[in-house]
């Protein structure tokens, strides 16, 4: 009985530790620093309940335990994870900008060149009291990414159809049973070093849930929720596709965005069950800094997905043009027999930028079906190395991987590098994998300045053509972009 | 934890078998000192250890957990028994080194031509006061098994061609293993310096003969003059308790030209590096290897070419056949300096998984930082095509012949590439001896 006393009042104890801390709640930021307290600072400020706290602690320990990998193609100076504070509120107005006359011009003049209407500017750039414009306009950033009122009419919509879409944080207070179910289980709290750090400090993200047999009604991006643009630098995505739903999810916008966190560790984690198809798109185009490598955006991401189920399929697509450095892999799991994983890539480093970006695939089911398409392209003192791994387990009968990466140089001073792994553990499995090294063709250029196109003009044609087996991968809109984004980046990197 | 480095007690004993061995090993003072620097770096880097990138795939713990030891002398082996290992019809001077120890009286080295050299590197070393270990030229970070070569290595081949002139017949260097005692070591270094327009053509050749676990460690280090040419066929015949690790390093300046073909076939575990390293305008290399594993054979290829300046090119090629248990590991890395403009440089790796418990693990690498260039690499996995075995028995042959002749065809193709016929018969019947289906491949022709 004494001893239950006991228990009671160090309960108690303890409580009286956690209202200290409510104090500091009414902070919106906590000081640099990374350690428990302000983990259960996160997931107080969050309000949520006490198995995600456990989880994200859980995820710290074994962090803490983890040595940060040394094996990338990649030269940065040591990151110092206690100098970096792990939560903010969102920007107050007085630090924004007051009016575009306050953004980089550099900024403004990229916006200009992709065609984007003032008022979705100024919402880029972070200006002051601009929002999503309300009525809808027909640029071809707008058709996609348009008002708040149209989301809305789009969220009663995939509510009708019974989809959940929201951020992962209204998902833990909604759905608790959901997240709890699935979250961490494609990529593990100790999965590696960045996927650790997310685990135990995420801020938000989001969550979609696709119910059996669903085919969502409609192309999902970030860009319809709410606030979205305050996920911060430790992003969390959990898709899960029930058996034999579809969905399709783009991530990310073409206009590079202003963002002040330097570091950003994300991870995404896709569950397909039977017959479900989920379909991935990414356009990343970070600040990569300036000409000498001054500023700029790390990118560390986990993202992979899990064909869990027959006959599933995961399909990752990316354009990556910013940031200074990018690290990213993603991969697809293919445990359901006759399930296929594929990866569409066009990555660009230029400036001082670099990359070391590429898949896994991991076969396990029978008769599992893998597609790679990496492209390349490297200009001026752009790094880039393109890191592949297909592997085939002893269960993975009639396994087929196909894989090609091509390389294009542009200027004598960057480079372009190929690690990819293949182990084959099945005699029945069929790989195959190609890669070129190229630059641009002195033939090429002179039969399309013969015709009379620009040098500027028949680079980008050449360009264009040599990424076009990823472009036709992306939804409509965003195809366009992507190109429009392709032939702005890679301006003046020629002659 | 001290800061003094931890040295693990099986590098103690390569410490005291050095101190054991040092007043006998081949050398003049200042070439001990370079060993036992050599030994130092050895142990301090200890083992290579499957956390490194490069030693992934290959665990050196059944080498670690043992004690090899250096022979004094060779046993005594009689040419007979190296019958077997004498390709028919080979016209060819011969080297044979036993237990890592040359055999003058089963060597034969007469009618050299003139300007060539051909003698034991131990007696090299023991004659010349500068004569070093390691080749001066080659400037290679070295692995911390060729620093214990350099510390430890007993004899080998030297060879030395003067400018214009060509070694008229191949040179056959046998190292054999005697495996009569166990635990024995053989620290096997060759050393080819090839003068300006001048020409050879080296068989390395490792033998393993007895029942015994033995440790063949073996370095070559060459350097190819201004349009020489050197063509380096390796062909490795470890018993099936030989543990194998070997290194080449090439060094090739203007115009020059090297061709390797490997050929792995025996050893319980097998590693084996090839690097070349063109420094000079228009050089050109070549690379072809076949392994074929099988049982619970381990065989691992790494390779290297550095293309350090213009206009260079290489080829490279590897194909490997897995039966039973065995593992194969292939990573091949192209580097292409950012000088290296107009490089061409192609490689491709396959690998035909006859069993279900075989495993191929490759990883073909380029490191790019030229733009006008054209670098390619291609890789496949798989296994025979049913088809294509299906059309063979429907002409009326038996299921096991249809699957030799279609696995031999796969690796005959860099056999052929060798051009002196008795060795490419000599390699053809080892490899079919050892072929799932190789008698009736045999019985068919």
């Amino acid at each position: 009985m004494a001893a239950h006393e006991d228990d009671v009042e160090a309960l108690v104890a303890e409580r009286e530790y956690e209202a200290g801390f409510v104090t500091d709640l009414e902070s919106d930021t906590v000081a640099p620093g990374l350690n428990e307290d302000v983990i259960r600072f996160i997931s107080n400020k969050k309000n949520e309940p006490d198995w995600m706290l456990e989880w994200r602690l859980e995820a710290y320990r074994q962090w803490q335990q983890m040595k940060m990998p040394r094996w990338p193609h990649l030269h940065y100076p040591p990151i110092d994870f206690q100098k970096i504070s792990y939560y903010s509120a969102p920007k107050s107005a007085k630090d924004k900008p007051k009016s575009l006359d306050e953004v980089d011009p550099k900024l403004l003049e990229t916006y200009e060149k992709l065609g984007i209407p003032l008022r979705e500017q100024e919402m880029l750039a972070g200006v002051e009291g601009a929002e999503y414009p309300t009525s809808g306009s027909n640029v071809a950033v707008d058709a996609v990414f348009d008002s708040v009122s149209v989301a809305t009419t789009f969220k009663k919509k995939l509510h009708e159809a019974g989809v959940i879409f929201c951020s992962i944080s209204e998902a833990i207070q909604e759905y608790p049973e959901l997240v709890r179910k699935h979250l961490g289980t494609v990529v593990p709290r100790g999965d590696n070093f960045f996927a650790g750090l997310n685990s135990a400090v995420f801020t938000d993200g989001s969550f979609v849930y696709i119910p059996k047999g669903v085919k969502c009604p409609m192309e999902l991006s970030t860009y319809f929720r709410i606030n979205a643009e305050n996920t911060g630098q430790f992003e969390r995505t959990l898709i899960v596709a029930e058996a034999g739903s579809h969905v399709s999810y783009l991530e990310g916008c073409t206009a590079p965005q202003r963002d002040e966190n330097q570091l950003h560790a994300a991870v995404v984690e896709l569950v397909a069950e039977e017959d479900a198809e989920i379909k991935y798109s990414t356009v990343q185009n970070w600040y990569p800094g300036d000409e000498n490598g001054k500023g700029g955006i790390y990118n560390f991401v986990t993202k992979r997905g899990d064909c869990r189920g027959d006959r599933s399929k995961i399909s990752w697509t990316q354009v990556e043009t910013g940031s200074a450095i990018t690290w990213k892999y993603p991969s697809c799991v293919l445990n359901g027999d006759n399930s296929v994983g594929e990866f569409y890539s066009v990555a660009v480093t230029r400036g001082m930028q670099q990359a070391d970006t590429g898949t896994k695939m991991i076969h396990v089911g029978k008769n599992t079906k893998s597609t790679i398409i990496a492209k390349g392209i490297s200009a001026a003192r752009g790094e880039q190395s393109y890191r592949g791994l297909v592997k085939i387990l002893p269960s993975a009968t009639n396994a087929r991987n196909f894989t090609q990466c091509d390389s294009l140089l542009i200027g004598d001073k960057c480079g372009a590098h190929t690690f990819p792994y293949v182990e084959s553990k099945n005699s029945t499995a069929k790989l195959e994998h190609e890669a070129t090294t190229s630059k641009i063709g002195e033939d090429q250029m002179f039969y399309c300045q013969q015709r009379g196109l620009s040098e500027e003009d028949a680079v980008n044609l050449i360009v264009n053509g040599f990424c076009k087996d990823v472009f036709q991968e992306l939804p409509m809109e965003f195809a366009v972009e992507a190109q429009k984004l392709l032939n702005v980046t890679l301006e003046n990197a020629v002659g | 934890m001290s800061a003094t480095q931890q040295i693990e007690p099986n590098i103690d004993h390569y410490l005291a078998e050095y101190a054991r061995v040092e007043r006998d090993l081949p050398g003049s003072d200042d070439s001990k000192r370079e060993r036992s620097a050599e030994l130092t770096r050895f142990s301090e880097a200890g083992f290579p250890s499957p956390r490194e990138e490069d030693w992934k795939y290959t665990s050196l713990q059944p080498v670690e957990k043992r004690r090899f030891e250096i022979s004094d002398e060779a046993e005594p082996v009689a040419l007979d028994e190296l019958r077997a290992f004498l390709p028919t019809d080979l016209d060819a001077h011969r080297i044979i080194v036993i237990d890592g120890h040359f055999n003058a009286a089963l060597s034969s080295l007469d009618e050299l031509p003139a300007g060539v050299t051909v003698r034991s590197f131990a007696d090299y070393l023991s004659d010349n006061a500068g004569a070093t270990v390691k080749a001066r030229e080659i400037d290679e970070e070295p692995g911390s098994l060729t620093a214990m070569n350099a510390a430890f290595c007993t004899d080998g081949a030297y060879v030395e061609t003067a400018a214009n002139t060509v070694l008229d017949k191949p040179l056959h260097v046998i190292s054999v293993a005697s495996g009569v005692r166990d635990e024995r070591m053989t620290q096997v270094r060759h050393r080819y310096v090839l003068g300006e327009n001048s020409q050879a053509t080296i068989i390395e050749h490792s033998v393993g003969l007895g029942s015994k676990a033995y440790f063949a460690n073996q370095v070559t280090e060459a350097v190819v003059g201004r349009n020489a040419q050197l063509t380096r066929i390796r062909i490795q015949q470890e018993s099936e308790r030989g543990y194998h690790v070997s290194s080449f390093f090439a060094q090739q300046r203007r115009d020059s030209r090297v061709f390797n073909h490997g050929f792995d076939l025996g050893g319980r575990l097998a590693r084996i590096d090839t690097n070349a390293r063109l420094v000079d305008h228009n050089a050109e290399v070549h690379f072809n290897g076949v392994y074929a594993p099988t049982g619970r054979q381990h065989m691992d290829n790494h390779t290297k070419i550095d293309h350090a300046t213009e206009h260079s090119v290489s080829r490279e090629q590897y194909k490997g056949v897995l039966a039973g248990h065995a593992r194969g590991v292939f990573n091949g890395k192209i580097l292409i300096q950012k000088d290296a403009q107009k490089t061409d440089s192609d490689l491709s790796s396959d690998a035909l998984l006859l069993s279900d418990n075989a495993e191929v693990d490759a990883k073909p690498e380029l490191e790019i930082y030229a733009d006008d260039v054209t670098a390619g690499h291609g890789s496949t996995v798989g296994q025979l095509d049913e088809d294509a075995v299906f059309y063979l028995k429907s002409r009326g042959v038996g299921e096991e012949g249809a699957r030799a002749i279609l696995t031999y065809s796969f690796a005959n193709a860099l056999v052929q590439k060798v051009g002196i016929e008795p060795i490419e018969r000599y390699v053809e019947a080892a490899i079919l001896a050892k072929l799932p289906g190789g008698r009736a491949y045999v019985d068919l022709a």
